[in-house]
């Protein structure tokens, strides 16, 4: 136990320089998948399925947790975007809708959030063994009230990477488990502005986009240990070892950003996570109703709690950005129901089990603000999934 | 089984009350108070703009106008609090409804035959097809609001000459704060007669004719700076040239 304590003890003060000396810091990444969110995100201690390698390797030599993944195609957008369609009959009737003013309201608070990952997600996962590819991008647009034009606020990202990991048992209870990683990551930095000055500079930018996109490539590691004493499962992972250097090219010019001639260069770092989570799985509580039964509750990024608690001191309410809690169970033997609290927002979500093809769904919420409720964001999140 | 079934309606409980508010949301006041650097705070206030909350737009246009009072801001800082407060209050007063209502007006008319009653679409507020003395209230208490806003964006626009965002919305928060002095006038037997007075040549000019020219200035500085800063040919350099153009009809 010392040993453990003593390594995370150095883990952390290994972190702390590449903070202090960070230029850029990008958001650690979460993977966009229906399961993920309708379980509230708490994966930490049930690291079951390809969605743990994202949170605790140390489950791949769990039992029967060995899988085979094709495709994986999760797509999710903001409710504002599923209003619009149905109100516009498909965006048909947009020129009738203008004209009632509780629609154009409507539309002038809008938000607007897309995304996708994963269509193909190739991995296997077998006797404690991860090999896996995966990739995901998301765009989230707001407007933004202004006595004049309203200001736009855009965020893009997109991910792809390649994880190779391998996990063990020790004794009767402890599981230890490692990824080595590759990571590609692009973003562009798009300041706030208004509306119009967006437009202006894209249909007056003879070939320059009005912000810089960035690409990188970076390389870390994930540890994690998954104590199991019975029902109960304690995890704890420490992710994106020793916080990932992405060495960067950037350019606002679209010729460059095609060809790939881009020379502007800069480096951003993905800082360490450190992830503990304990997990409770129930059983069978009426059989064939209600079977699988698991709860689990995370509390991720706990080194950045700390820093924010460093910053704007100890507040139970900054716990929140941080806190996911979940539950699940089966029914049927193909339907799996699941709600959980993302962030301290509700989530909900199914997933339909037919052989190997595998249905879900999640509605969301996370915060995009600097404290708890400032700013949420909500999303449907459909997945299609081939894998056994 | 019985401990199984405490867990799962300790989640349920739990769940429950998430579904009506976010459990760690803590008040707009205590979270913007801890938060040390004035950027941070600037930031902060944009977040609760961009959520569009009524009441927690009002508490963080007080705490900011505090903060402001108070000099904890500086410099470029002190700029953008000063904007960021303006269109807090422009979006505490209802301003896009009425910019709603009048796209919509806009809209409707075109292609028909009759022109758009903008007048009517824009003062009706409660949408029974007339302009009653509760529409007025209503559009009076909001246009005194965006004079209000008018004085730290106006604030800000001097500050930051460059941003022409900025610049047109000082354009738009002085025009505004121009019409509030006008109808605060003419809804003043004693102003309207002191106004007379001055066009007969028997009286001193009156301070709303001070304010109006001061309002005036602020917009013609602005047109200045978009000239001057704006690309030729985007939105804003148009519209400058536009409204420098009208200016020098008027003051020929």
């Amino acid at each position: 136990m010392k040993k453990i304590i003593f390594t995370i003890f150095i883990i952390l003060i290994f972190s702390l320089p590449i903070f202090a000396q960070t230029t850029e810091f990008l958001t650690p990444f979460t993977y966009i998948s229906a399961r993920i969110y309708g379980f509230g995100g708490a994966l930490t201690a049930n690291p079951t399925g390809f969605e743990g390698l994202f949170f605790n390797p140390a489950g791949y030599a769990l039992p029967s947790n060995n899988h085979f993944g094709l495709i994986d195609l999760n797509f999710y957008f903001n409710p504002d975007l599923l209003n619009l369609i149905q109100q516009t009959n498909g965006f048909q009737n947009m020129d009738t809708m203008l004209t009632d003013s509780n629609f154009v309201s409507q539309l002038l608070k809008m938000k607007l959030g897309i995304g996708l990952s994963g269509l193909p997600f190739i991995g296997i996962m077998s006797g404690g063994l991860l090999i896996a590819l995966y990739d995901s991008a998301g765009l989230s647009a707001a407007f933004i009230p202004t006595v004049a034009i309203p200001d736009v606020k855009i965020s893009a990202v997109a991910e792809a990477g390649a994880v190779v990991g391998y996990s063990f048992k020790i004794g009767n209870f402890l599981y230890i488990g490692a990824n080595a990683k590759i990571i590609a990551r692009a973003w562009a930095d798009i300041p706030q502005q208004s509306l119009t000055s967006l437009i202006d500079s894209f249909s007056s930018g003879e070939g320059n986009l009005p912000f810089t996109v960035k690409f990188g490539y970076g390389f870390g590691f994930d540890a994690g240990a998954l104590l199991k004493l019975g029902s109960l499962q304690i995890g704890f992972s420490v992710l994106n070892i020793p916080g990932i250097k992405i060495d960067y090219v950037e350019s606002n010019k679209i010729d460059e950003l095609i060809n790939g001639s881009l020379t502007s260069t800069g480096t951003a770092y993905i800082p360490v996570q450190i992830n503990a989570g304990v997990a409770l799985n129930l059983g069978t509580f009426i059989p064939v109703i209600m079977d699988k039964v698991v709860l689990a509750m995370d509390i991720h990024s706990v080194n950045l709690l700390i820093e924010d608690f460093s910053e704007y001191g100890f507040n139970m309410s900054l716990i929140g950005n941080y806190f996911y809690f979940g539950a699940e169970f089966r029914t049927l033997g193909i339907l799996t129901i699941r709600g959980g609290l993302y962030q301290g927002y509700p989530t909900v979500g199914f997933t339909l089990n037919l052989l190997i093809a595998k249905l879900s769904f999640a509605y969301y919420t996370k915060e995009l603000g600097m404290f708890p409720g400032t700013l949420p964001e909500s999303n449907f999140i459909v997945t299609l999934s081939l894998s056994w | 089984m019985k401990k199984n079934l405490i867990f799962i309606l300790i989640f349920i409980f739990i769940f429950s009350f998430s579904c009506t508010f976010n459990l760690f949301e803590g008040s707009v006041e205590s979270n913007y108070k801890s938060i040390k650097t004035p950027s941070e705070k600037i930031e902060y206030a944009r977040q609760i703009l961009a959520a569009g909350d009524p009441e927690k737009i009002k508490t963080i246009i007080a705490l900011l106008e505090d903060d402001i009072d108070n000099d904890v801001f500086s410099g470029p800082d002190l700029a953008a609090a000063n904007q960021i407060v303006g269109n807090l209050i422009i979006a505490d007063s209802g301003f896009n409804d009425y910019i709603a209502n009048a796209i919509t007006e806009i809209i409707s008319s075109q292609g028909g035959e009759e022109e758009p009653n903008l007048m009517l679409a824009i003062l009706d507020s409660n949408g029974d097809g007339e302009i009653t003395d509760s529409d007025m209230d209503a559009f009076g208490e909001m246009m005194s609001q965006l004079a209000d806003a008018a004085n730290y964006i106006n604030e800000a626009a001097e500050a930051d000459p460059t941003n022409v965002d900025l610049q047109f919305q000082n354009v738009i928060a002085n025009f505004a704060a121009a019409v509030v002095n006008i109808s605060d006038t003419l809804s003043d037997t004693t102003a309207q007669e002191q106004f007379q007075d001055y066009l007969d040549g028997t009286g001193p000019e009156p301070d709303f004719i001070l304010n109006i020219q001061t309002n005036l200035d602020n917009i013609q500085g602005s047109v200045q700076n978009m000239l001057s800063y704006a690309p030729e040919g985007t939105f804003y350099y148009d519209i400058a040239q536009m409204l420098n153009d009208m200016f020098a009809g008027l003051n020929p």
